[in-house]
């Protein structure tokens, strides 16, 4: 459990996005995931997984239903709705013009003209 | 709209939502057990790690909910609880904003509802609209509203026809005689057998009168009203076909009129039948079908209001036209009777609601002068409190606060204010409805039915919206405007506007002052108006006056006329009612007479034996019939001649008085004294002048009148007036005695000291002053709280500077001076305007002025500077408190 980065603010939304447009999951799948596909460095936090998960509903980009797991159990499965995916789109463009324009200060090793 | 749908949906399954986040938040605590499980570690620590790991569930519970916006209930929760700690913590503040809008809503909702019911509210006979009065004119003495002669009536009803129904009523007091206990007078009704038929009124039980009974020996039957069912003869079930005696005649009962079925035509026929108010107000008791024929009721006696229903397609001045032409036809067959008759047909609604209109008219506006007045009141203690309150709304700000989030919450709190005041408000309207009905002036009709109904609190629900939102928008006006920084920089406990604020709160002040000084300048000309009219020499004294009215059933007080003026019964009844009044104890001077002095009595044509010719274009004259005495008991003046005396009796020379007004107008340059004036064929000596009564009401003036002795004109109606200083109740029980010992079976009615008449006939006089002068203290009292909180803020954001300014040198009055002169240039402007806009509305006022101009000078002048000098008044304390802070002040830099 070491190494626990925070997340940085106002990007759960896209990473949710992004992780439920590979298959619907429920909130355990999320943290798993989440955590496997960024080398361990994210961890979920419940306290603000299920709040965003709320609100992602509440404004149309997921949605919910009950399904049985793999070994039988009753969980709660999100998935994408289509709004969602534009969102996620979108998001995403956002997010790359802004981590480049971040990476290009934070990299720059050329002089001022 | 979709997301509005969504969130109703969310709040509507609350509860499921719960339990299935409850759900899910184990499934994922069960997973992470096992995941610790899988790590090797036991199942208690497992478990206790999961916990651990996932937080408060209750946290996640309502960090989720709040997501899903189920949150904003609780919102609306926790402004409200802030809203009551926060009026809760400043009570001055809340009591004061809560009795303005109190009595402010309170007021506007009592008015609302007198005006509703009295001007507004539907009438209950049917299409009332097309209801008009077909009254018969007089060209000779100009009245156009006079009742119609019987014959008329008859050619009216077969000749017209832009009239569908034309029907005629005529008032009479029926004395009830009881099985047990004095006998009752009750107000009656003779009515033609389609009258309430044609106004759409069935009866509640029963039938209406049948052609047969409304012709002459068609039967003695009665409808009686339904409160009389009720409250006299116990709502018994065989009241159809019971029998009551009359007048002295068994009649049988046929059918019980509803209550609801009274418009105020009731109270129209009572003013015109019994000249004023009568009791019980407005309502008729009983009514009799019209039996009347020609040899009784001719074409020289005007009797009857005539009510029509015009045909379709007719307006009131179609109707008029054939109405006034068949008068026309009228008037050239029957020359003698009918010289100098019209027509004129109006609105019925017209003649029930014209007389009080502006009355209700003018309390409306006062009353919208007196809720501006608050309203604008309670907004400047608001913005004044904003003002207080930037530093917790900065710090707020800075701690997160949205501005949404804050206006909401002041949103809230002035709603709670508003509610509260409301609340207040309808206690307020209730008892100030009450009140009307007890003090109101009885003629204004249906009055008696005003009631603080459904239709009334919508009324102060709206304006209480109204004033809502006024004040949610103050805020939005002026807040987040303040510099957030200037706000936390500035010392606890100062205030400070915002220039536009500023600006705003003496706009305030001064429309208030402008709104007080209308208000006031309309209260003073009605005060004073009614003062004239109080004031008034009416022509009579009635201080130390009892009356008692009676009337002599025909049945045993019959009216031969071919034996006029010897009515035995008649004259015995007078003579011994007299003799035995002035016995009693206490008694100066006793008479009796056909009407008191405010009672209008009839009117007669007439002629001056000599002048006949000339006398025909005459206007008729009123006949005042009394009994030797009426001068000395109601301070009768005599100018000239001699008065009635006891002399003057049914077998001596017939004689008369004139009044002042006949004398100059018919006798101008000419001694009337010893010439003869005659009506109903009998020629009268004139004996004496006398100076005028106002009987036509003490505001109006007089009539060219004639008195002439009781017992050469005997009539079957009377009062007794008595002159006494002695305590009117016990005099007046006595005088009942003494009536019941004349003729047992007779009903008194209106036996009250004589002031209390004619105080009634100032009823709507004082009932405006009352109510308008209320209103103008309350609205003086608010402008004064306006000007004085306006004051202290501008002088206590001064105090630093007034303090150096003393420092250096500046003496005392000079920076009082300051202080006021801001105040002053606000309350000049204000009661300029408010000077200038009551200039142009007295208007208004005009129906209801009299003895003053509209435009008083008096009052124009002396109100503005009233107020004024008040406004100045409550300056001065805020002024001398600054004056003994500023040096001190000005070393410790506050300010």
């Amino acid at each position: 459990m070491a190494d626990r980065s925070e997340l940085l603010q106002g990007t759960l939304d896209l990473l949710l996005l992004k992780v439920l447009s590979l298959e619907p999951m429920h909130g355990w799948g999320i943290t798993l995931r989440m955590e496997q596909m960024s080398g361990s460095v994210l961890l979920l936090n419940q306290g603000s997984l299920y709040p965003a998960l709320e609100r992602l509903r509440d404004r149309g980009w997921i949605r919910s239903d009950w399904q049985l797991t793999e070994n039988n159990r009753r969980a709660r499965y999100y998935s994408l709705t289509a709004a969602g995916r534009k969102q996620l789109a979108a998001e995403r463009a956002a997010w790359k013009r802004a981590s480049a324009a971040v990476n290009a200060i934070v990299d720059w090793a050329g002089a001022l003209p | 709209m979709k997301r509005l749908l969504h969130r109703v949906r969310t709040w509507s399954r609350l509860p499921q939502d719960d339990a299935e986040h409850v759900a899910e938040v184990e499934f994922h605590l069960e997973q992470l057990v096992a995941r610790h499980m899988a790590g090797g570690v036991a199942e208690p620590e497992a478990r206790r790690r999961a916990r651990l790991e996932f937080g408060s569930r209750d946290d996640v519970r309502e960090a989720a909910r709040s997501a899903r916006g189920g949150a904003i209930l609780d919102d609306a929760w926790r402004d409200a609880r802030h809203a009551v700690h926060q009026l809760r913590s400043q009570p001055g503040f809340t009591l004061a904003v809560m009795t303005t809008l109190a009595l402010a809503i309170g007021a506007a909702t009592a008015v609302f509802s007198v005006a509703d019911h009295v001007l507004l509210r539907a009438s209950p006979y049917r299409d009332a609209a097309s209801l008009v009065v077909a009254w018969e004119t007089d060209r000779t003495s100009g009245t156009t509203r006079e009742p119609a002669a019987l014959p008329d009536w008859r050619d009216l009803q077969q000749q017209v026809r832009t009239l569908a129904s034309l029907e005629a009523a005529v008032g009479a007091v029926a004395t009830w005689t009881v099985a047990t206990g004095e006998p009752l007078r009750v107000s009656a009704m003779q009515v033609s057998p389609g009258w309430l038929g044609q106004l759409g009124v069935a009866p509640l039980r029963g039938r209406d009168f049948t052609e047969v009974e409304g012709t002459p020996g068609g039967g003695a039957v009665a409808l009686i009203s339904e409160s009389m069912w009720r409250s006299r003869l116990n709502a018994r079930e065989d009241v159809l076909g019971a029998t009551l005696r009359l007048n002295d005649v068994a009649t049988q009962v046929i059918g019980v009129v509803p209550d609801d079925a009274d418009h105020g035509l009731d109270q129209l026929h009572a003013r015109a039948a019994y000249h004023g108010t009568y009791e019980p107000v407005g309502r008729i008791d009983v009514w009799l079908p019209l039996q009347a024929t020609e040899a009784e009721l001719s074409r020289d006696t005007h009797p009857l209001l005539l009510v029509g229903r015009l045909a379709p397609g007719n307006t009131a001045g179609t109707a008029q036209a054939e109405v006034a032409g068949v008068m026309a036809d009228l008037e050239a067959r029957y020359p003698r009777s009918n010289r100098g008759r019209g027509a004129f047909v109006e609105p019925l609604q017209e003649v029930v609601h014209g007389p009080s209109r502006p009355l209700l008219v003018t309390l409306l506006a006062a009353v919208a002068l007196l809720a501006a007045v608050a309203t604008v009141n309670v907004a400047g203690l608001l913005l004044l409190r904003g003002a207080a309150r930037a530093r917790e709304v900065a710090l707020r700000t800075a701690l997160g606060a949205t501005a949404t989030r804050l206006s909401r919450q002041f949103a809230v709190e002035s709603a709670a204010l508003v509610g509260l005041g409301a609340a207040a408000g309808l206690v307020v309207a209730w008892a100030a409805v009450r009140l009307v009905r007890a003090i109101g002036p009885v003629d204004v009709p249906r009055l008696q039915e005003a009631a603080l109904d459904l239709r009334s609190i919508a009324v102060a629900i709206a304006l209480a919206g109204v004033i809502g939102v006024i004040f949610s928008l103050l805020p939005a006006l002026t807040a987040g405007r303040e510099d957030p920084v200037a706000a936390l920089k500035g010392e606890a406990g100062t205030t400070t506007l915002s220039p536009r604020g500023l600006r705003l709160r003496n706009l305030l002040v001064m429309t208030q002052l402008a709104l007080c000084v209308s208000l006031a300048i309309g209260a003073t000309l009605v005060l004073r108006s009614f003062r004239a009219a109080s004031r008034v020499d009416p022509g009579f004294d009635a201080a130390q006056v009892v009356k008692l009215q009676y009337e002599l059933p025909a049945s045993r007080y019959p009216r031969d006329f071919a034996r006029f003026p010897d009515f035995t019964e008649i004259t015995q009844f007078t003579e011994r009612t007299l003799q035995a009044a002035r016995q009693l104890p206490g008694v100066e001077a006793a008479a009796l007479a056909a009407a008191h002095p405010l009672d209008e009595g009839f009117t007669n044509s007439w002629r001056v034996v000599g002048r006949e010719a000339e006398g025909a274009d005459w206007p008729e004259i009123s006949v005042r019939v009394t009994s030797p005495g009426y001068d000395a008991t109601m301070g009768l003046r005599l100018r000239s001649g001699r008065v009635i005396t006891d002399a003057d009796g049914g077998t001596a020379p017939s004689v008369a008085l004139i009044n002042a007004t006949a004398a100059t107008r018919f006798f101008s340059g000419t001694d009337p004294i010893g010439q003869q004036l005659a009506f109903w064929g009998i020629p009268r000596r004139i004996v004496g002048v006398v100076t005028d009564e106002r009987i036509h009401g003490v505001d109006q003036a007089a009539p060219p009148a004639v008195y002439v002795p009781m017992a050469q004109a005997p009539g079957s109606s009377g009062v007794l007036l008595v002159r006494s200083a002695r305590e009117p109740e016990a005099l007046l029980a006595e005088l009942r005695r003494v009536i019941a010992g004349v003729d047992p079976q007779l009903a008194v009615y209106g036996a009250e000291p004589f002031a209390r008449t004619v105080a009634a006939t100032l009823g709507q006089r004082r009932f405006a002053m009352m109510v308008m002068g209320a209103f103008a203290v309350l609205t003086v009292l608010l402008a004064l709280v306006g000007v004085h909180g306006m004051v202290a803020y501008s002088a206590r954001q001064r105090t630093r500077e007034l303090g150096i300014r003393l420092a250096l040198g500046a003496r005392p009055p000079e920076v009082a001076a300051l202080v006021l002169g801001g105040a002053l240039r606000l309350s000049l402007a204000g009661v300029a305007l408010g000077t200038v806009g009551a200039f142009a509305g007295a208007g208004l006022l005009a129906q209801l002025l009299f003895g003053v101009s509209r435009h008083d000078p008096a009052t124009f002048i002396g109100i503005p500077l009233g107020v004024l000098l008040v406004a100045l008044l409550a300056g001065l304390g805020p002024t001398r408190r600054v004056l003994q802070a500023a040096p001190g002040a000005a070393l410790r830099g506050i300010g």
